[in-house]
């Protein structure tokens, strides 16, 4: 498996090449764009699969709830002193902690919930052109056989791409 | 993001942004030396307390807290702008927030740094601080959840991690590109931060996508971060404390104390990295319009909760009003009126003031002090006049507390500058995408 | 305990100063409790607010919570000139600096009159048990016992009319019982308030 990157200047370009390059067989999962700016909506892409951040978002909210729980209810049954004539276990502290590690799940849960779907860190991947932070744009194609790398080039030089390079492996 | 106005070309964005982190002028050591003697002075302080007693603080009987809490309380405050600016501006799509967002979320996080401080400064025992952190130990013994100093440390601490998770979320773009752009030994550490970030089109989105996400988790958790500090008095029997009316008001005056600093960091920025570019008029006017109407916010739950005790005359109460309108605090409340709201709110109504530098600058400042003493305010001379009159008492800060104090103001700048330096503290790549949005409509 | 406290009633030249010894008031719903995060004060189960010193970590929070304001920091650790180290109780810790003080009805005596009565199979007799400040009182001002024990001289005592509590509107619950002085009018002093409806 290789990766070919070309790098363009307009984004116009980019999606039109990205167009071409579906019309001839490439599926739109084996297509990515480098940038010095968010694309995905103004591109065929969907920037990859629909995301789960959302969902991974709720259920680390429900681990806080459950550790909020244990905090402010159970160690006050492990260990019950009587305080001020108020119930070992009061409903409103609880409810208090537990909100407040709920949100600490749920907020914690994006971060590395997000990490994981942008699949970082990961230091491997070469197919990068610094170039992408002047405001150019960098197209990758992913090429499962030696025919679809060079149908792959063949579509990105004609479509002026400035630079083709070439990457063994997954780069996208 | 410079409205109406010709676009910046990438190029130039990258090395405006960039050149405050890879230039270092005399000026900075200056800077980090005169704060770090500062910030030195406080730490001696805090060591000569911690091994005399608490006792070198002016604190006495009633009066139990004093100058610390009011700067917890204050530096809680101070960092409710970051959330309010950037989290709300981004859920609401306000185009102007871009070049502000790192420069208020960063805010946040050195203001809670320092807020989260004084509580372990104002401990009688400090080094048994860790007695308060929840971890299974061999005495069996937990801390108490009820009690809402408990609340307000697991709420800060969510406030904490939230906030530093969600400025480094979105600051991971702007790291790949100083780990590009920058050498030296700092190569690596923006290489191992980075991430190995690329800009890859599934990257793009996630960021954003968790970007929106927390910015709506870290909303109410910055309503529920500063009622809790106001619960710490709200649920106490003191007179003049005991009040429902906190909640929101803390709140408020949370939001005009943060924005008003927001807005004079932007002004120091500017002038002393010279980002006149990209922190134009556009955004003092705005928030100059968000001041205004926070101030209006901040008098009216200072009215509501003079007027309800004025009208009550509960004598226990009136005892604490009476003190603080016309007896030995006097003068900070009427100061606290005029910084507030009386100087602001008129002066904000007018564009020509928003949109001079000097005035705002000179604004903001006045708010803070007003908030800072409308902390103090609500903190002692409750205290101060409790029920039984034979324990009526006074106070003023030694000068101990005031160098511990002025070492706190000294490290936040501290921190904070050493931030700029190291970090763009304009985010680039929002900068750029407002341009792009803009170009392509 | 405190000092005590006090007032002046009354316009000059009709004027009196009141006194009142006021101790910890040992609540039954102690504001000063809940309040601690490292419980360093807690109901303990004779009904006494306790404080435990070496799991204080000195918020305060417990001080300024307290409506009669009667509880102490140490804001310096203690030092004697010598000898009258000498003096100090044996039976009692000496606390260091940084932690909260407060009346204990002298715990150290209430333990050893219930050893002794457990050593002697039997239970406490009314009146054996005397905090410092009830021996030392000559008029025998103060008093000292068991206010569930219905036979008690406490209960007696406040059974009678002139009895009331401080701040009791607060809803505390004070264990200590004070009796108006003989004579007096009561609602002379803003200080007391009599609730006839409770016993």
């Amino acid at each position: 498996m290789v990766t070919i990157m070309g790098i363009f200047q307009q984004l116009d370009n980019v999606v039109r090449t990205q167009r071409g390059l579906m019309e001839a067989g490439f599926s739109s999962e084996d297509l990515s764009t480098l940038s010095s700016v968010p694309l995905a909506e103004d591109t065929v892409l969907t920037g990859g699969a629909s995301t789960r951040l959302p969902w991974i978002a709720f259920f680390g909210g429900i681990i806080g709830i459950i550790i909020g729980l244990s905090l402010a209810a159970g160690t006050a049954w492990l260990y019950p002193l009587p305080t001020g004539g108020k119930p070992v276990i009061s409903l409103p502290p609880i409810g208090i902690i537990t909100y407040e590690v709920m949100m600490l799940g749920a907020l914690v849960a994006t971060f590395f919930g997000a990490l994981f779907e942008m699949r970082l860190p990961q230091f491997k991947k070469k197919a990068f052109s610094p170039g992408v932070y002047d405001g150019k744009i960098a197209l990758l194609v992913r090429c499962r056989s030696e025919e679809e790398a060079e149908k792959g080039e063949r579509i990105l030089s004609q479509a002026d791409a400035a630079e083709i390079e070439r990457y063994p492996g997954d780069c996208l | 993001m410079p409205a109406n106005q010709d676009f910046i070309p990438e190029t130039k964005i990258n090395r405006d942004l960039l050149r405050p982190v890879i230039e270092t002028t005399g000026r900075f050591y200056l800077t980090v030396a005169i704060l770090g003697l500062v910030v030195l002075n406080g730490l001696v302080a805090f060591m000569y307390q911690m091994a005399t007693g608490m006792g070198v603080a002016g604190l006495n009987r009633p009066v139990f807290w004093g100058l610390y809490i009011t700067n917890f309380v204050f530096w809680v405050g101070i960092s409710h702008a970051g959330t309010l600016l950037s989290a709300i501006l981004r859920i609401t799509n306000a185009q102007w927030r871009r070049p502000m967002t790192r420069a208020a979320e960063a805010l946040t996080v050195f203001a809670l740094m320092i807020a989260g401080l004084f509580p372990l400064v104002h401990l009688g025992r400090t080094w048994t601080f860790y007695f308060l952190i929840p971890y299974p130990s061999q005495r069996g013994i937990w801390p108490n959840f009820r009690s809402p100093l408990l609340w307000d440390a697991i709420a800060i601490f969510t406030y904490y991690v939230g906030s530093i998770l969600f400025l480094y979320i979105s600051m991971v773009p702007d790291l790949g590109l100083a780990r590009d752009r920058v050498g030296g030994w700092r190569k690596e550490i923006y290489r191992v931060l980075s991430l190995g970030w690329r800009g890859t089109a599934r990257e793009w989105h996630r960021v954003k996508r968790a970007g929106t996400i927390m910015a709506m988790l870290i909303v109410p958790v910055f309503v529920s971060v500063h009622t809790i500090v106001s619960w710490d008095f709200g649920m106490t029997l003191v007179p003049g404390w005991h009040s429902t009316i906190f909640g929101p008001y803390f709140v408020i005056g949370a939001i005009l104390s943060g924005v008003a600093a927001v807005i004079t960091l932007m002004i120091i920025l500017r002038w002393a990295l010279g980002l006149k570019e990209y922190l134009t008029l556009t955004q003092f006017d705005n928030l100059g319009k968000i001041l205004g109407a926070v101030s209006l916010a901040w008098f009216y739950f200072f009215f509501a909760e003079f007027l309800t005790i004025w009208y009550g005359q509960v004598p226990e109460e009136m005892a604490v009003i009476r003190h603080r309108t016309f007896g030995q605090y006097a003068l900070a409340f009427w100061v606290v009126l005029f910084c507030n709201f009386l100087i602001p709110l008129p002066a904000l109504i007018f564009k020509r003031v928003r949109t001079s530098i000097p005035a705002m600058l000179v604004l903001t400042i006045v708010i803070n002090v007003g908030m800072f003493l409308e902390r103090y305010l609500i903190i002692v001379p409750s205290l101060a006049r409790q029920r039984f009159p034979a324990a009526w008492g006074s106070y003023f800060p030694s000068w101990v507390e005031i160098s511990i104090m002025a070492g706190a103001f000294c490290g936040f700048a501290l921190m904070y500058v050493i931030f700029a330096k190291i970090f763009p503290i304009i985010p680039i790549w929002e900068v750029k995408e407002g341009q792009h949005i803009q170009r392509s409509t | 305990m405190d000092k005590g406290r006090k007032y002046w009633v009354g316009e000059y030249p009709d004027i009196k100063a009141k006194f009142i010894p006021i101790l910890c008031q040992q609540c039954a719903n102690a504001p000063c409790e809940p309040v601690c995060p490292v419980y360093a004060t807690y109901h303990n189960p004779e009904g006494l607010n306790t404080q435990i010193y070496n799991r204080c970590v000195g918020t305060r929070y417990c001080a300024n919570n307290c409506p009669y304001k009667v509880r102490y920091f140490n804001w310096f650790d203690p030092s004697w000139p010598r000898p009258l180290e000498n003096q100090l109780n044996p039976e009692v810790t000496v606390r260091s600096r940084g932690v909260m003080e407060k009346c204990t009805f002298c715990i150290q005596r209430i333990r050893q009159a219930k050893d002794k009565a457990k050593d002697e199979k039997r239970k406490i007799r009314d009146g054996e048990i005397q905090p410092a400040c009830v021996q030392a009182c000559p008029p025998d001002a103060l008093v000292f016992g068991d206010l569930n024990d219905p036979a008690s001289r406490v209960v007696r005592l406040a059974k009678s009319e002139r009895h009331y509590r401080l701040l009791e509107k607060l809803g505390t619950e004070p264990a200590v019982i004070y009796l108006s002085e003989v004579g007096s009018d009561a609602s002379q002093s803003r200080f007391h308030s009599r609730d006839k409806d409770k016993p």
